[in-house]
């Protein structure tokens, strides 16, 4: 599992670097997105149905992310 | 008869050509109307056209055009300066004079709506029905309950395409006149309707109340006369929003309606654009996917083009829009856009503009 931390970073960050993430490790399946933003909830839903990937689990700050397509 | 002569708008070199957003600087009507209201000799031009035989005449023909419009009698309509103020009579009036078990509403709502609801007594039963992706109630609840619904959204333009069986209340505050009147309220149960004059162009700091004089209805603060037209609110606002009315009436509402499905043709040749609903009339909500709002406002403006955006994270607003948080959509890089008869020439350069500070912001990344 890859784990991105973009604590500290406001929207639209935690996502641009979850996707980057996503991009630069093509046999990594899950990853672990660390973010305190408010928005990043949100952000990811609508990123989920955007792209295809699912969020798996999420406490407030944490967030689990299985890619589904590459 | 129109408290002011008609003047006719430059479009070529209106301010307005680029303007996109929900509120915009008076026109040349609108300063003339404020014009005359100072010439009368009151300070305050908001109080201008007060009693007397001529006024009166004046605020009824106001106040039957506006009533008109949406398919409502005048003799039902109290204008209120308060938004929090009409949605709280409308709420607690209901309530009181009826037994209603629960009360039903969407997620989506206004805060001070929700607010008015968390206020209720807990014997109360509430339910918050959510919204689907196309900004489409997913489920009314029971008919026995009493139903708050927003006939359209004002950040997305959505619109309700069906009205659930049973006891209403409906928020048109960001209706159109004309959404009402596809219900056929007159079959319906509808104890109140909340209006707002910006929804038509019309000033800010007007609402409308509308009760359903066949239902019951009790007023919850008895020391406010309602039975007055214009309790709470002033002659002078309610005189230029029928004038505002008649403007946005006679708009080519078609040729709107072709630039917004023109914009969104153009700007869904980006990917990863999140575009709210279908057949929103005048309003469009974008979210583009890795964009910064506020970076892209500013760099659109110093292109001319002005807009309004409902994204987290700007200098503004640290939390995402709750609208577009709760339908699921995207809630950074959100572009809201209004359009109107000035601006419809320059659609179309802003949506290949706006494509392309996009593209090169994401590039950037």
């Amino acid at each position: 599992m890859i784990e991105i931390d973009s604590r500290g970073s406001k929207c639209p960050q935690p996502i641009i670097d979850l996707a980057q993430g996503i991009l630069r490790n093509p046999a990594e399946v899950e990853f672990r997105l660390l973010s305190d933003d408010v928005a990043t909830w949100s952000d990811l839903t609508a990123w989920s149905r955007m792209t295809g990937h699912q969020v798996t689990a999420s406490t407030p700050a944490t967030f689990l992310i299985r890619r589904v397509r590459n | 008869m129109s408290p002011v002569t008609t003047a006719s708008h430059d479009q070529s070199s209106s301010p307005l050509r680029r303007n996109f957003q929900e509120s915009v600087p008076l026109t040349s009507k609108e300063l003339e109307f404020l014009g005359l209201a100072f010439a009368l000799g009151d300070s305050d031009p908001r109080w201008s056209f007060g009693p007397g035989a001529e006024n009166a005449l004046r605020l009824q023909r106001s106040l039957e055009t506006i009533a008109n419009a949406w398919g409502l009698s005048p003799s039902t309509l109290t204008f209120f300066s308060d938004r929090y103020l009409a949605f709280y009579l409308a709420i607690h009036g209901v309530l009181i004079a009826n037994d209603f078990p629960s009360i039903s509403l969407s997620t989506i709502e206004k805060k001070e709506v929700l607010a008015i609801v968390d206020g209720l007594p807990d014997s109360l039963p509430r339910h918050h029905y959510g919204v689907g992706i196309d900004g489409i109630f997913d489920s009314f609840g029971d008919d026995r309950t009493l139903h708050f619904l927003q006939i359209r959204n004002g950040e997305t333009g959505i619109s309700q395409r069906e009205l659930p069986n049973g006891a209403l209340i409906l928020d048109a505050t960001s209706a159109l006149p004309g959404d009402l009147v596809e219900f056929d309220l007159a079959s319906r149960p509808w104890h109140a309707i909340v209006l707002d004059a910006t929804s038509w162009g019309g000033p800010r700091g007007l609402y409308a109340l509308a009760i359903n004089p066949a239902l019951h209805w009790r007023n919850p603060m008895p020391t406010l006369d309602t039975s007055m037209p214009t309790f709470g609110a002033n002659y002078g606002l309610t005189m230029l929003a029928a004038l505002q009315l008649e403007e946005f009436l006679g708009r080519d509402h078609r040729a709107i309606a072709l630039a917004n499905e023109r914009v969104r043709e153009i700007v869904s040749q980006v990917a990863d654009v999140d575009i709210a609903g279908r057949d929103t009339r005048d309003r469009l909500s974008l979210s583009f996917l890795y964009t910064e709002s506020e970076e892209l406002q500013r760099s659109l403006y110093a292109d001319g083009f002005l807009f309004d955006s409902g994204s987290a994270c700007s200098s503004s607003q640290l939390e995402p829009s709750h609208v577009l948080t709760r339908m699921g959509l995207l809630s950074h890089g959100n572009v809201r856009l209004r359009f109107r008869p000035e601006n419809l020439a320059s659609a179309v350069e802003f949506a290949h503009a706006l494509i392309e500070k996009v593209e090169a912001g994401r590039s950037r990344r």
